[in-house]
């Protein structure tokens, strides 16, 4: 997921949360909007935590077939 | 906020699919439900052109059009800039963005008709005005000429989907009819929300037989599938309110231009654009953007115009 997906999502959810919060104030129910925006805000920065880990995933054998100890032992 | 009946039958058809019931609306019953729908809304846009004089559709028609082509321009930077999609798939899926749901209309207008609110009865002309501009665009954006698809392919699909020949031709027979129409109204007319009900009872299931793709693909996709319909629901709200619309005309071009393609432009795009990637387009407008529109957006809507009217 790019930093920039991750921005937006983020920005997507908090407007929709505040529109929805907004339209409730002026007496429109909204709350479906509030908890689509919720949605979408925690949706994106669940996946966001997720790619970084299996990114660092990826780092960490990359850094381990690197050491030629490790490789070695893989080997045998 | 108040959901309309039909909506329930929504639902049910998504539920069936999560609960991976038998459940399936035979092929041949869904086709006949979309030829049915898109002659109904067709012939009773149709009946009532002929009250409306050329002064107040022509400038009306012409805005819509433009409507209709801006939609794209809207969706496309932000798939192709933030979202990091290729130009051709950015492209492809903003053509969607910039086209209509015919189901999502159908919707619209069962739940005006369910509250007695008025609105412009030649609406339908707008539906079917709406399905060519984004496509145009989108190609134009895929900086693909028409030649390269070759433009008598494309211009048969853009003329001669079952989408846009039924609805013009529905408008075309119901204008020429007139008060006559009346005849096949107890069908066309009264059956309306029946076979609506069952057309979106298969829609819910296709959209919830969707949604492992939407997994998949990122929370992008789901981002941009909410934004963009609010986006063009604004830009259509306060296009009708510069038209001079009525409430419910308001409501209805705001819920035209939420609305995504997933019948017309998916076919036009395989002519037009083969390579792009359709399934994530049709994901988008299919299992995001329209269950969005039908259970939040629509309801929203109308409960913000009955609010300022």
């Amino acid at each position: 997921m790019h930093k920039s997906q991750l921005y937006f999502g983020a920005s997507v959810g908090l407007l929709v949360m505040f529109v929805g919060w907004t339209l409730t104030l002026a007496g429109i129910v909204a709350g479906a909007l509030m908890a689509v925006g919720l949605l979408v805000l925690l949706a994106n920065v669940g996946y966001w935590f997720a790619s970084r880990s299996r990114r660092r995933i990826r780092v960490d054998i990359a850094r381990q077939e690197r050491q030629p100890g490790r490789s070695q032992r893989r080997k045998y | 906020m108040q959901l309309d009946i039909v909506v329930g039958f929504f639902l049910l058809g998504a539920l069936a699919q999560l609960v991976r019931s038998d459940l399936r609306l035979p092929t041949g019953l869904y086709q006949s439900c979309v030829i049915f729908l898109l002659l109904a809304i067709g012939l009773k846009g149709g009946a009532a052109l002929s009250t409306y004089s050329a002064a107040t559709l022509v400038p009306q028609s012409l805005a819509v059009l433009a409507f209709g082509a801006l939609l794209p321009l809207l969706a496309f930077p932000v798939l192709h800039w933030i979202g990091k999609w290729s130009r051709l798939d950015a492209a492809a899926t903003a053509a969607h963005y910039g086209s209509v749901s015919v189901a999502t209309y159908a919707v619209a207008v069962a739940l005006l008709n369910s509250h007695g609110i008025e609105y412009e009865a030649y609406f339908p002309l707008f539906v079917a005005l709406l399905e060519v501009p984004a496509i145009v665009v989108g190609i134009l954006l895929a900086r693909q000429s028409a030649k390269d698809a070759g433009t008598g392919k494309l211009f048969h699909e853009l003329t001669c989907n079952q989408g846009v020949l039924l609805l013009l031709g529905g408008i075309v027979i119901g204008a020429w009819a007139g008060e006559r129409t009346a005849s096949v109204m107890p069908f066309f007319g009264q059956l309306f929300h029946g076979v609506l009900a069952l057309f979106l009872l298969e829609m819910g299931r296709v959209a919830a037989a969707r949604l492992r793709d939407v997994k998949g693909q990122g929370a992008f996709l789901l981002s941009f599938g909410i934004f963009m319909p609010l986006m063009g629901g604004v830009a259509g709200g306060v296009l009708g309110s510069l038209l001079g619309l009525s409430a419910g005309g308001v409501f209805l071009l705001a819920v035209l231009g939420s609305s995504a393609s997933y019948i017309a432009v998916p076919a036009a795009m395989a002519v037009a654009l083969p390579q792009a990637n359709a399934s994530v387009s049709i994901t988008l407008s299919l299992a995001i953007t329209f269950p969005f529109n039908v259970l939040v957006a629509i309801p929203v809507y109308l409960a913000f115009i009955q609010h300022w009217s």
